[in-house]
C-alpha cells in the first residue's frame, strides 16, 4: 500500500538543485529543513518579545504605583496594560507556540521521520514561513505607522485581549483592524503547512513506513494538521465578520446581531487551538521518553488513539469558556459532561507515559528531563482543568487568575517544555553540534523552578475569586477585596524575572553549543528514527542514494532480537521466521509480563 | 519530591495568606476580609457553601490523583534509573488490560464529578435556572433590581414605591439620570447594591451604551461580567439581550456588617479593573432607610420589555 511511496517524482526533481547560493540556502530555502530551522529562529525571536511583555505587565502587577530605574509603573495602567496583556498571548500563541511545534519541528522532523526527501509542495512551504513576518509587521503596524507612544494613545495596538470579544472590538482602535487582518495571514500560513503536512504524510512514507511504524511525533502533527484544516477557517470566518461590523456597517455582533455568536465561532476555532499547541509536544515528549527510557512506548496505538480522541472531542467543547456567558445553562450542562470525556485520553496519555517509564532504563539527558518536565506539568494542568469544567465550580473560578495559571501549565508547563524538549534532542541534527549538557540542566532546573513558583501561586489566588486581566489590585481606584493578596502578587513577579532570565541563559547555550559544542555524530542518541542513519546535519535531500526501506516500527529498545538496545527502523534482520522482515506487526502487543 | 514540595505549599499557603493579612494595614474603614476555606472569602449566599464543597471534592480527587501520578512518576525515575548493574530495560509494548481498567476508571470518576455538578440546592441548573419567577411573573416576597453596567460603573435601578420599574432610553441619559429613564424620580438608583437577608433575589443584568445627549452620539454597550466572589456567582451583562441571575443571603449575615463588592469580571476597556460597585447585606430597617420605602409593599410582578437603542431609533422614524 506504500509501494507508490517510491516514486518521489516531486522531491527527487527538487532534490537535485544543490547550488543554490546563499539567498536560495539559507533565507529563501525550499528545504524542509531550512524552513524549520527559519520558523524555530523566529519563534526564538518573538518569545523574548512575549516574554518582555509578560515581565512588564508582571511588574506593574507586582508595584503599580512603584518607579523602577526611571520607569513610572503608573504608565502601564488602563488601556496600556490592556495591550500588554492582548498582545503577549497573541505572541505567545500565534507567533511563539504554534510555530515552533507546528512550523519548526512540523517541517523538520515530518520528512525525516517517515523517509521523504521533502515536504510535497517545498515552494507552497517557503511561502506558508514567508507571510509569518509579514503578519508580525502587521500586527505591530502602529509602531511603523506612529511609534509605541503615540500609538497606544490613538489605539493603533489591539487591546481586546486575545480574545476580542465583540462589543469591545467592535468599537476599538484601528489595531483591532490590524489583529484581525495580521490573524487572518497567520491562518492562511497555518493551512498552507496543514495541506502540506497531510499530504506528505498520507503520500509520502518510505517503502515498509506503514501508518502503524509512525513515530508519535509525526501522529501528533499528522493529526494537528487536521485540526488546523477544520479549525482555522472558523476563525478566519469570525475575523472577517468583525472587520465587516466595524468598518462596513453590518450587524453580525451588535445591534440586531449576537455577540455570543462572535464566541461560538471563536471557540470553535480556538479551543481545538488549544490541542494544536499541545499535541505535538504530547508527540515529542513520547519519542524522547521513549529513546532515553530505552524502551518501547506504552501503549503505542492507545497513544495514537487518544491523540485523536482529543482532536475528535475537541471540536464539541469549545462552550465550557462560556458557561458564564448567557449560553443556556442546559447547554452548558451538556459541554460540562464532553468536557469531562475530554480528560480521558489525557488521563490515558499521562498513564502510558508512567507506563513507559516504569521498568526502563532512564537516562537523564538534557531532552529526557525537558520531556519528564512536560508530562508532570502537564498532569497539573491537566487536572486543574477539571475544576473549570465543573459548571458549578466554575462559577467561582471563572475568568480569574486560576484559569490564567491552567493555561500556563498547559502551554508553558507542557508545550514550551516540550519545544525545550524538541530543540535540545534535535540540536545535533539541526547544527551538527551536542546541546551543551551541563547548560541545558542548568537551564532546566532554573526553569522548572521559576515556573512553578510564577504559575503555582495564581491557583491560590484564582481560587479567592482574583479577576483575571485586571490592571492593578491594589492603590487608587481598585477593588478593596483581594488587597490582602498583594505579597503573591510581588512573589510571582520576582519568580518570573528568574524565570526570564534562565531564558535568556537559554539563549546563550543555545549559540554557545551551536558554535562550540562537542561535535555530533550520526546517531548520538542510539535512537531507531530514520533521521538518526543520516549526517549531522543531514544533506539537501536527506536521503541519498535511495530511500530507506523500513522494517520495524519506531520504539523497539532493548528488544530480544538484537545485541544492541535499540534497533533502526531500517535496520534489516536476517534471521527468519521473527518479526522484522515486511510484516505489518513485527512488535508484539498486548500482555506484558509483570 | 517535587510532590511533596507542592502539596506541603498548598497545605501552608492558607496559613501564610492569613498571616499576612494581619500584618498588612489595611485601608482606613475596610474592614480586611477573613479569607475563608480555601483562601476564598465567605460565603454569603445560600448556594455558596454548596459551591465550595464541590471545590473542594474536586480539590481531593485529583489531588489523591496528582500525588499518585506525580509520585509514581518520581518512584520510577528513581527506581528504573540507568546505573551500575542496570543495563537493560523491559521489554513491553504494553498491557490491554491494564489501559482498559485505568481507562474506565477515569470514566467513572469523570461522570461522578459531572453529575454532582447539578444535583442539590447547589447545583449548576438549580443556580443558573431557578429563578423565583414562574411565567414570567415574579414571585410574590421577592426582592427585584435591574443592574446596569456601562464602561466603567454599575447602576442599581431599584422599582420605587409605586412598584414599577420606569422604561430606559439611551435618550433620556444625562449626568441627573445615569440610566435614562422615563421618570427617575419615581424609581431609585443608587451606585451601591443592597439587599435583605433570607429572602430571594432576582436580578435583571442589563448593558448600558454610552450616549452623549449634547453630541447624540452612541457607542455599542460592550461585555461585563457580574461577579460577587462572596455570593460564588458570575454572569455576563450581553450587550442587547438582558440576562438574570437570582440569589439568597444567608440568615445573619446582615448583622456581619461586613462591605463587600460587586466587581466586572470580563474585559470591558481601559477602566476595566475600577469598575466595582459597594454591595451591603442590610437588615430591613436600614434598608427601608437607603431606599426610602418599604419594599415589600413595593415588588413588580415583571420586569419592563427592554427598548434597544436602535429600537429607539427605529420608534423615532
Amino acid at each position: 500500500m506504500t509501494t507508490e511511496t517510491k516514486e518521489n517524482v516531486v522531491t527527487e526533481d527538487h532534490a537535485e538543485h544543490h547550488e543554490m547560493g546563499f539567498w536560495g540556502k539559507y533565507v529563501f530555502s525550499r528545504d524542509h529543513k531550512a524552513i524549520g530551522m527559519q520558523f524555530m529562529m523566529t519563534a526564538l525571536f518573538m518569545l523574548f518579545i512575549g516574554g518582555g511583555l509578560a515581565l512588564t505587565l508582571r511588574m506593574r502587577l507586582a508595584w503599580p504605583e512603584a518607579e523602577f530605574m526611571g520607569v513610572d509603573m503608573k504608565q502601564f495602567g488602563g488601556e496600556t496594560y490592556n495591550v500588554l496583556f492582548s498582545m503577549h498571548a497573541t505572541v505567545m500563541i500565534f507567533f511563539v507556540i504554534i510555530p515552533f511545534l507546528v512550523g519548526a519541528f512540523g517541517n523538520f522532523v515530518i520528512p525525516l521521520h517517515i523517509g521523504a526527501r521533502d515536504m510535497a509542495f517545498p515552494f507552497l512551504n517557503g511561502l506558508s514561513y514567508w507571510i509569518m513576518p509579514l503578519a508580525g509587521f502587521v500586527m505591530f503596524g502602529g509602531i511603523l505607522l506612529e511609534g509605541v507612544e503615540a500609538g497606544l494613545k490613538s489605539g493603533a495596538f489591539a487591546s481586546g485581549g486575545w480574545t476580542s470579544y465583540p462589543s469591545l472590538s467592535v468599537i476599538a482602535g484601528y489595531g483591532q483592524t490590524l489583529w484581525c487582518i495580521s490573524l487572518i495571514i497567520v491562518g492562511t500560513s497555518s493551512i498552507m503547512g496543514a495541506v502540506n503536512y497531510v499530504t506528505t504524510i498520507v503520500k509520502m512514507r518510505a517503502p515498509g513506513m506503514t501508518f502503524g511504524r509512525m513515530s508519535l511525533t509525526v501522529w501528533s502533527i499528522f493529526i494537528t494538521a487536521i485540526l488546523i484544516l477544520f479549525g482555522t477557517p472558523v476563525l478566519t470566518s469570525a475575523l472577517i465578520m468583525l472587520i465587516l461590523d466595524r468598518h462596513f456597517g453590518t450587524t453580525f455582533f451588535t445591534n440586531d446581531g449576537q455577540p455570543l455568536l462572535y464566541q461560538h465561532l471563536f471557540w470553535f476555532y480556538s479551543h481545538p487551538a488549544v490541542y494544536i499547541m499541545i499535541l505535538p509536544g504530547m508527540g515529542i515528549a513520547s519519542d524522547i521518553i521513549s529513546v532515553f527510557a530505552r524502551k518501547p512506548i506504552f501503549g503505542y496505538k492507545a497513544m495514537a488513539a487518544a491523540m485523536a480522541g482529543i482532536a475528535g472531542l475537541g471540536f464539541i467543547v469549545w462552550g465550557h469558556h462560556m458557561f458564564q456567558s448567557g449560553m443556556n445553562p442546559y447547554l452548558g450542562t451538556y459541554f460540562m459532561i464532553a468536557t469531562m470525556m475530554i480528560a480521558l485520553p489525557s488521563a490515558v496519555k499521562s498513564f502510558n507515559w508512567l507506563g513507559t517509564l516504569w521498568r526502563g532504563n532512564i537516562h537523564f539527558t538534557t531532552p529526557m528531563l525537558n520531556a519528564l518536565g512536560f508530562v508532570s506539568m502537564f498532569i497539573i494542568g491537566g487536572l486543574s482543568g477539571i475544576f473549570m469544567a465543573a459548571t458549578t465550580v466554575d462559577l467561582m473560578i471563572h475568568d480569574t487568575y486560576f484559569i490564567v495559571a491552567h493555561i500556563h501549565y498547559v502551554l508553558f508547563g507542557g508545550s514550551l517544555f516540550g519545544v525545550f524538549a524538541g530543540i535540545t534532542y534535535w540540536f545535533p541534527k539541526m547544527f551538527g553540534r551536542m546541546f551543551s549538557e551541563t547548560l541545558g540542566k542548568i537551564h532546566f532546573v532554573l526553569t522548572f523552578v521559576g515556573f512553578n513558583c510564577v504559575f503555582f501561586p495564581m491557583h491560590i489566588v484564582g481560587a479567592a475569586g482574583l479577576p483575571r486581566r485586571y490592571a492593578a489590585y491594589i492603590g487608587e481606584g481598585a477593588s478593596k477585596t483581594w488587597e490582602h493578596m498583594q505579597p503573591y502578587q510581588q512573589f510571582m513577579t520576582v519568580s518570573a524575572i528568574v524565570l526570564g532570565l534562565a531564558q535568556v541563559f537559554f539563549l546563550i547555550a543555545l549559540i554557545y553549543s551551536a558554535i562550540w559544542g562537542k561535535k555530533a555524530e550520526k546517531n548520538p542518541w542510539k535512537a531507531n528514527t530514520l533521521e538518526w542513519t543520516l549526517d549531522s546535519p543531514p544533506p539537501h535531500g536527506n536521503f541519498h542514494p535511495d530511500l530507506p526501506t523500513v522494517y520495524h516500527g519506531p520504539y523497539e529498545y532493548n528488544s530480544a532480537l538484537v545485541e544492541e538496545d535499540y534497533l533502526p527502523q531500517d535496520r534489516k534482520l536476517e534471521a527468519a521466521g521473527v518479526g522484522g522482515d515486511d510484516g505489518q506487526e513485527d512488535a508484539p502487543s498486548g500482555e506484558g509480563t509483570a | 519530591m517535587l510532590a511533596m514540595a507542592l502539596v506541603a505549599m498548598l497545605l501552608a499557603a492558607p496559613a501564610w495568606a492569613q498571616e499576612k493579612s494581619a500584618d498588612a494595614p489595611t485601608a482606613a474603614g475596610q474592614e480586611a476580609e477573613q479569607p475563608g476555606l480555601f483562601w476564598m472569602p465567605d460565603a454569603i449566599s445560600t448556594y455558596g457553601e454548596g459551591v465550595d464543597d464541590l471545590f473542594v471534592l474536586i480539590f481531593w480527587i485529583t489531588g489523591i490523583a496528582f500525588v499518585v501520578v506525580e509520585g509514581l512518576m518520581l518512584w520510577f525515575l528513581f527506581r528504573y534509573r540507568n546505573r551500575e548493574g542496570r543495563e537493560k530495560a523491559h521489554y513491553t509494548h504494553g498491557n490491554n488490560k491494564l489501559e482498559v481498567t485505568w481507562t474506565l476508571a477515569t470514566v467513572v470518576i469523570l461522570v461522578f464529578i459531572g453529575v454532582v455538578q447539578l444535583v442539590g440546592d447547589s447545583g449548576w441548573l438549580t443556580i443558573k435556572t431557578g429563578y423565583p419567577e414562574k411565567d414570567g411573573v415574579v414571585q410574590p416576597g421577592t426582592f427585584v433590581v435591574r443592574v446596569y453596567g456601562e464602561q466603567f460603573a454599575w447602576h442599581f435601578n431599584y422599582p420605587g414605591k409605586d412598584g414599577k420599574f420606569e422604561d430606559q432610553r439611551h435618550s433620556f441619559k444625562s449626568p441627573t439620570n445615569p440610566i435614562g429613564l422615563d421618570d427617575p424620580a419615581k424609581d431609585k438608583v443608587l451606585p451601591k447594591l443592597v439587599v435583605p437577608e433570607n429572602v430571594n433575589i432576582l436580578i435583571e443584568l442589563n448593558a448600558l451604551g454610552k450616549y452623549d445627549a449634547n453630541t447624540e452620539t452612541y457607542t455599542h454597550p460592550v461585555l461585563h461580567s457580574f461577579f460577587s466572589p462572596n455570593l460564588r456567582l458570575k454572569q455576563d451583562l450581553v450587550p442587547y439581550h438582558p440576562g438574570k441571575i437570582w440569589f439568597k443571603i444567608k440568615q445573619g449575615t446582615a448583622k456581619e456588617g461586613k462591605k463587600y463588592e460587586i466587581v466586572c469580571a470580563e474585559l470591558c476597556g481601559e477602566g476595566h479593573s475600577n469598575m466595582h460597585a459597594p454591595f451591603l447585606v442590610l437588615s430591613e430597617e436600614d434598608l427601608a432607610k437607603e431606599l426610602g420605602y418599604d419594599w415589600k409593599t413595593a415588588v413588580p410582578a415583571k420586569f419592563p420589555e427592554p427598548v434597544h437603542y436602535h429600537q429607539e431609533q427605529k420608534e423615532a422614524e
